[in-house]
């Protein structure tokens, strides 16, 4: 070919391109005519054309990506710095390179991060970095991860700054993206647990400023880790001065980290001052990206980016992706607002936002009239028929509107999800007076207070005799039987088969009903039972799915979680719960629960004395005792102990409150008074409906007494009663006298090996 | 090896223009160690194939290397020409060799791109790229540098056409024929290699 046959070709090629595919053919059949070649030449340009796009950047940037992944042979595996052995790289990213080492005093695997000597050199940066980096992991959310140390190596190593932190399992979103646009639901749960993060963080006053999807981890089981608080401290300029011009000329910015570019708020675009908001901007962009397989602003070069970013509207997400709905549509845009002010202006907000889409969601076509009948359209409640499930939502949605900050949202724009769609369809006319006791009992039902515990009794019967049929009083009033004998009488049978029977009448009516499934998991999770944990979590995680607002359902995965050792989604889930409606106190009080466990003492007890007593006085009072006594408060933890006997004289726990004052004894050296207290806590019942913290109580009595095979046996009592819960025993400094016996470590590992397997599975 | 000052390897790149062959053989190192530095910082784990990653090193490359402020705004899209230059002549060779490297059999796979997510076939196909655009030049030259502007520099279309001081809708129809006959061009060798 010569460049003259080329012209011909390319002029030939652009003509056929503008005409429509129809018209091409007769245009070539009267233009090529006999030639042949010019035809073939032609036409497989075209075919070629519209294969091609973006087919060759692929292979620039691939080359590239390979150049940088070869220098890392020159890198850091093997070498050791301070008590760290470093053993493989596992990434390298803007910030530095992460490998995989060995803590050498703790035996334990940590990802220690190189920071690149560049972003070190100014001692201030630094200091305020670290600052921020220890204030965010020392925040203790399962979404953050938990920083160790942040050290500098000697002068001999090298004296490079590094950050150890644990050591996560899982992959970057960055990998998860890679692979395709993520299902719905996956991703709405990962913008949740994102936020989930970020929330705590801005609560603390810390902006992490660089989400992007390199700094999310996930891990096999689905938790999610926010990476690199405070990291951003070591890059970013300083914001100019506020009357400045505020458009500077960012191709030139020094310092400025381009890689970034796509996930940035327009004010960081700007070189403006940065607030929360803009890790919301940010989190915005990383859900865009999961659910559309693309960012919402795109160019071809950095300032392209940028100018999309600060002017450009994102495409609609159902361009990308058919089945997003208009509130998905919503919660994505609204963190992409231009203006800070039309954004979130919180992390909690969006959370409660994320938990109303949901998971899958069947595609809705606007324009038949056949979808009309077959689906309900979101109407506006005032329409409504009065409905059983209609008004159940009102109540649900009132309040998530009343606490949600934003004043301008109106009854009108209320979205509900297919699942509310599909109930509102089987809408049935009630009895309004049944009604009205369903709501009532129902406010009294998750108050763990006998008193209120038996109201709620009464008006759920009376609601269920008044309506046979009204499932969702069946449910409720099976929570309210399972309440009462699991905390309050627990020598009264009766209670639990009258609440299997009412989740039975609930489910058979209402197969959904996300509330009895709830009291189900809590019937299964008896001592009679031998708390079956996995059945109770399957039932828990079946009620969330029906239902994520369902706080009662949170508490209760979360108290199943601590007692099986898995504190981190112990953790998440009451964070999450929390974050939704912050007068969850039970949520409040079991976050103490889990830190204690964790051995986070001080924590615990900020924890506990943030949530309000008389969500469960004995459950409160002993947590908080137990804490007291880890912190060497022992006169603290007797009297509240002392207090609650009092108060308390013939109560159910007194048991288990019996034990502690039976640790305490012992941790005075008074072993005789141990004893005692010992025989009496086994006599004087079992503490909250079971045993097994009791039992445990006087492992730990036994242990510091020295009396290991005691110790030992009630330790393994705790375990198969429902409490295998292997981190804590692995930790809990009471039972540190035990740690030599082979006893005591063929047990330890018989309960690491189950915990694994519950580890495995969840 | 001293680092050069950003005013040196300014120097260099308008030595180059002016006709120093010379200097391209000083510069094409110091670019590559920079683009290295840089490529570490921004490619790993970022998504593959997209097209930011590849500009913004390029762009960074350059404006750390080179002092701006002696560069006149008009001489700035030349400047990205030679910058693409540079680009392409780094890249194919890293290319060729690492190519060389796997078909000479003992040489063991000693790089982590594994870790980066790089599939080993795209250093055959930017050589592929590489002739092809050769091959390209031969038939029409400034399809070519359009190709070599968008895709080693970075530049976006608007830019190119300055570049090139041609209207935008003509680096358009360039752009899009050279496209698609590097398209068919690396479709066929591909299949030669197979």
């Amino acid at each position: 070919m010569n460049p003259d046959r080329w012209r011909q070709i390319g002029q030939l090629y652009h003509t056929v391109l503008e005409l429509e595919s129809a018209a091409r053919a007769a245009f070539l059949d009267a233009t090529c005519g006999d030639d042949d070649e010019l035809r073939r030449e032609v036409e497989s340009l075209l075919h070629a054309h519209e294969q091609a796009d973006g087919f060759i950047a692929g292979k620039v940037a691939g080359v590239v990506a390979e150049m940088a992944a070869q220098q890392r042979n020159t890198s850091f595996v093997g070498r050791s710095l301070g008590h760290y052995q470093t053993l493989s790289l596992i990434g390298a990213g803007g910030m530095g390179e992460v490998y995989l080492a060995e803590d050498t005093r703790l035996g334990r695997k940590v990802a220690l991060k190189l920071l690149p000597a560049a972003f070190t050199q100014d001692r201030e940066r630094v200091r305020r970095f670290k600052q921020e980096a220890r204030a965010a992991s020392s925040l203790n959310h399962p979404n953050i991860l938990t920083i160790h140390e942040i050290g500098e190596a000697s002068a001999a190593e090298g004296g490079a700054h590094y950050i150890v932190s644990e050591f996560v399992e899982g992959a970057t979103l960055r990998s998860m993206t890679q692979s395709g646009r993520l299902d719905i639901g996956k991703a709405t749960v990962i913008a949740e647990q994102v936020a989930g993060a970020l929330s705590v963080a801005h609560g603390a006053g810390i902006v992490h400023r660089d989400i992007k999807p390199e700094n999310v981890m996930v891990r096999p089981d689905g938790l999610v880790k926010v990476l690199d608080f405070g990291l951003a401290k070591l890059t970013e300029t300083p914001a100019p001065p506020a009357d400045t011009e505020a458009s500077t000329n960012m191709s030139t910015a020094p310092g400025m980290v381009m890689g970034t570019v796509s996930y940035m708020s327009p004010e960081q675009a700007r070189g403006q001052k940065v607030d929360h908001r803009a890790d919301i901007f940010s989190l915005g962009v990383v859900l865009y990206e999961m659910l559309a397989g693309r960012r919402p602003f795109e160019g071809e070069t950095m300032s392209d980016v940028i100018a999309a970013l600060l002017t450009a509207e994102p495409p609609p997400l159902r361009q990308y992706r058919a089945e997003a709905t208009a509130e998905l549509e919503q919660v994505v845009g609204k963190c992409l607002a231009k203006a800070r002010e039309a954004r979130y202006q919180s992390a909690a907000e969006l959370i409660v936002e994320l938990k109303t889409i949901p998971p899958g969601i069947q595609m809705i076509e606007a324009t038949t009239s056949r979808v009309e009948v077959t689906m309900p359209r979101p109407v506006s409640w005032r329409w409504l028929p009065i409905a059983a499930t209609a008004l159940l939502l009102v109540v649900l949605l009132v309040w998530l509107i009343s606490w949600r900050r934003s004043p301008a949202a109106q009854p009108d724009q209320i979205k509900l999800t297919s699942q509310e769609q599909a109930r509102m369809a089987n809408a049935r006319p009630i009895n309004q007076k049944a009604y009205d006791d369903y709501l009532r009992g129902r406010f009294y039902a998750n108050r763990q207070k006998k008193a209120d515990n038996e109201t709620a009794i009464m008006m759920l019967e009376r609601s269920v005799a008044l309506d046979p049929n009204f499932a969702a009083a069946h449910a409720e009033l099976a929570q309210a039987y399972v309440w009462r004998f699991f905390l309050f009488t627990p020598g009264e049978k009766q209670w639990e088969e009258k609440a299997f029977v009412e989740v039975e009448k609930a489910l058979a009516l209402d197969k959904d009903s996300a509330v009895a499934h709830q009291a189900l998991g809590r019937l299964l999770w008896t001592p009679a039972n031998h708390f079956p944990h996995e059945k109770a979590i399957k039932e828990y995680r079946r009620a969330l799915a029906l239902d994520p607002s369902l706080g009662e359902a949170q508490n209760q995965l979360a108290l199943v979680y601590n007692h099986i050792g898995a504190f981190d989604q112990a953790l998440q889930e009451l964070q999450n719960a929390v974050t939704a409606n912050p007068t969850n106190n039970l949520a409040q009080f079991r976050i103490g629960e889990t830190l204690l466990f964790q051995g986070k003492y001080e924590q615990a007890l900020t924890a506990l004395r943030k949530s309000p007593r008389e969500v469960n006085p004995p459950l409160v009072g002993s947590t908080m005792a137990m804490a007291l006594l880890h912190l060497g408060r022992r006169d603290e933890a007797a009297a509240i102990i002392g207090e609650f006997l009092k108060d308390y004289p013939g109560d159910t726990d007194v048991g288990l409150f019996t034990s502690i004052q039976a640790l305490i004894a012992a941790l005075d050296g008074r072993e005789n008074k141990s004893e005692d207290k010992i025989r009496s806590a086994m006599e004087r019942g079992k503490g909250f409906g079971h045993f097994h913290h009791t039992a445990y109580n006087i492992a730990c009595a036994y242990a510091v007494m020295k009396k290991a095979e005691e110790a030992i046996r009630w330790l393994q009592a705790a375990a198969d009663d429902g409490f295998p819960c292997y981190p804590l025993f692995e930790n809990d400094p009471f039972l540190d006298h035990l740690r030599k016996d082979p006893r005591f470590i063929a047990l330890m590992a018989k309960l690491k090996e189950q915990w694994e397997r519950y580890r495995a599975t969840l | 090896m001293a680092i050069p000052s950003t005013r040196e390897i300014t120097q260099l790149l308008i030595a180059w223009n002016n006709g120093d062959a010379a200097a391209l053989e000083q510069l094409a190192p110091l670019v590559q160690a920079e683009l290295h530095r840089l490529a570490k910082r921004y490619m790993a784990g970022e998504r593959r194939g997209h097209i930011l990653q590849t500009t913004a090193l390029v762009n960074e490359a350059f404006l750390r290397l080179i002092d701006w402020q002696k560069v006149e705004w008009q001489n700035r899209s030349h400047f990205f020409g030679l910058a693409a230059q540079i680009m392409r002549r780094i890249l194919v060779d890293f290319a060729r060799a690492r190519r060389r490297e796997k078909r000479g059999g003992d040489a063991p796979l000693v790089s982590l791109s594994e870790a980066a997510g790089v599939a080993h076939g795209q250093n055959a196909d930017l050589v592929a790229l590489d002739d092809a655009l050769q091959a390209l030049e031969k038939l029409d030259r400034r399809q070519a540098r359009v190709v070599e502007l968008r895709f080693f520099a970075g530049l976006s279309l608007e830019e190119t056409a300055e570049a090139l001081k041609v209207s935008l809708s003509t680096v358009r129809r360039d752009w899009s024929l050279a496209e698609a006959w590097l398209y068919r061009e690396l479709s066929k060798s591909l299949m030669r290699d197979k």
